[in-house]
């Protein structure tokens, strides 16, 4: 395995934001809001019921112009949503550096 | 670090430290012992620690790349950040000492004025640890938000490199200056904690 | 100023700009060239009028360099390419006082080549786009 890309499993992200703020170039940046999860059972809390929540990921940028492929995002998400790939990110003017979570997928 | 000046015999200095006051002649008395060959200079801001810089010399004793090294330290004080050039000593050193007022703002006495890395108009010492990156509080921080939120979170979090707002940045204007440690010791990133007044 | 003819057939001059570490990963780029493409001819050949050209800027730009930069670019009628982050955004030096925050602030950049550093391929896949 080369370091050539990194890899988003957009399924396994929980939009957490850790690798947000553990990247040290500032290069990810993700979007997600909050939807009630119909299918579970609502949780009792001592302030009454109260339906539970998740995230959902919006966007998930990884800027290719500023990253500079040190990792930390990979070795800090707690759920693996993040991988080495081969395949070197094609270059691109600066708008075409920017990947979300479509270009991110795995090939 | 204790600030004296070191009895050893010279021949068998591996670290001197010395006081700014001393610092040309602990450097003359190791020439004169044989550290004849200028090896570097460097500097570290000791904010948090001390109010002081840490300049440190290395010096080897006859052969440039053989010969037996020592170190010779000092720390001068930020609020009177001077000390004697060994410019005459190491015409080499000229260089080092140009680039470390440039850094650090420390005026190396009888040495050469100019600036050496920075424009002369630049206004600031980049390596002085209460010296802001700009660039990163104008940017807005990727991290600011949380899981869920599409706005920067209420909790407010500041990014590693960028002060607390309260002590720099967008405070009273008729506020008296911040104090350089609480520049950079607020500069260490997390949630924004309410520091203690002194 | 001399340049590499990167395809041995005078359809695209490379010209380098290396200023930090990528210059390294440049001179591997080359290299390798050379090694796995017979037709490339070894080692650089003055440039001549109407080649097409292109200048690779590799490694940080600094504030104080980058009028040189946009100095030597100003000569030719040339397409320019950033070679890695430093060069495109600053990279890992965005935030510091004296790297410029990438030289498509100031030059028409043709391709931005993402890496830290770009392997050789990278740089050749860009090149055979830009002879296209």
């Amino acid at each position: 395995m080369s370091h050539g890309r990194i890899d988003l499993i957009e399924s396994r992200c929980t939009s957490c934001m850790i690798c947000a703020r553990e990247c040290p170039v500032w290069c990810i940046h993700i979007e997600s809001h909050t939807e009630v999860n119909a299918d579970a059972p609502t949780q009792q809390t001592g302030r009454g019921p109260r339906s539970r929540t998740r995230n959902v990921l919006d966007s998930f940028i990884i800027d290719w112009s500023i990253c500079m492929y040190c990792g930390i995002c990979v070795e800090e998400c707690p759920f693996d949503a993040l991988e080495w790939a081969d395949a070197a990110v094609p270059s691109a003017d600066l708008a075409g550096l920017r990947h979300d979570i479509d270009q991110l997928a795995p090939t | 670090m204790t600030p004296e000046t070191s009895e050893a015999p010279p021949t068998k200095w591996r670290h001197a430290v010395t006081t700014a006051n001393k610092w040309r002649h602990a450097v003359t008395t190791a020439t004169e012992a044989g550290f004849t060959h200028f090896d570097w200079l460097d500097c570290s801001d000791q904010i948090g620690r001390t109010e002081e810089f840490c300049l440190t010399l290395c010096l080897r004793h006859g052969d440039p790349y053989r010969g037996e090294e020592t170190l010779i330290e000092t720390s001068i004080p930020r609020d009177e950040a001077s000390v004697d050039s060994l410019s005459d000593v190491f015409p080499g050193i000229t260089w080092s000492e140009r680039e470390i007022a440039d850094l650090f703002g420390i005026s190396f006495t009888g040495g050469d004025p100019r600036p050496l890395l920075l424009p002369p108009d630049f206004g600031a010492h980049p390596l002085r640890k209460e010296s802001v990156a700009a660039a990163r509080v104008a940017a807005s921080w990727p991290g600011a938000k949380e899981p869920g939120d599409a706005a920067p979170s209420r909790r407010r979090m500041v990014p590693p490199g960028v002060p607390d707002p309260e002590v720099w940045g967008a405070r009273d204007a008729d506020a008296p200056e911040p104090d350089p440690a609480d520049v950079a010791g607020s500069a260490e990133g997390g949630r924004v904690r309410r520091r203690r007044t002194r | 100023m001399q340049a590499w003819d990167w395809f041995g057939d005078r359809s695209l001059m490379v010209v380098d700009i290396s200023l930090a570490c990528c210059a390294i990963e440049m001179e591997a780029a080359t290299a390798l060239h050379a090694v796995h493409d017979d037709s490339a001819p070894r080692g650089q050949v003055p440039l001549q009028p109407g080649d097409t050209v292109a200048i690779i800027v590799a490694g940080t730009v600094t504030d104080a360099v980058v009028a040189h930069v946009e100095q030597i670019i100003a000569r030719h009628d040339a397409k320019v390419v950033s070679f890695g982050v430093c060069a495109s955004s600053g990279g890992p030096y965005w935030d510091s006082y004296a790297v410029t925050k990438g030289i498509g602030q100031m030059l028409e950049v043709a391709r931005f080549v993402p890496g830290c550093p770009p392997t050789p391929a990278a740089l050749h896949s860009t090149l055979e786009e830009l002879r296209a």
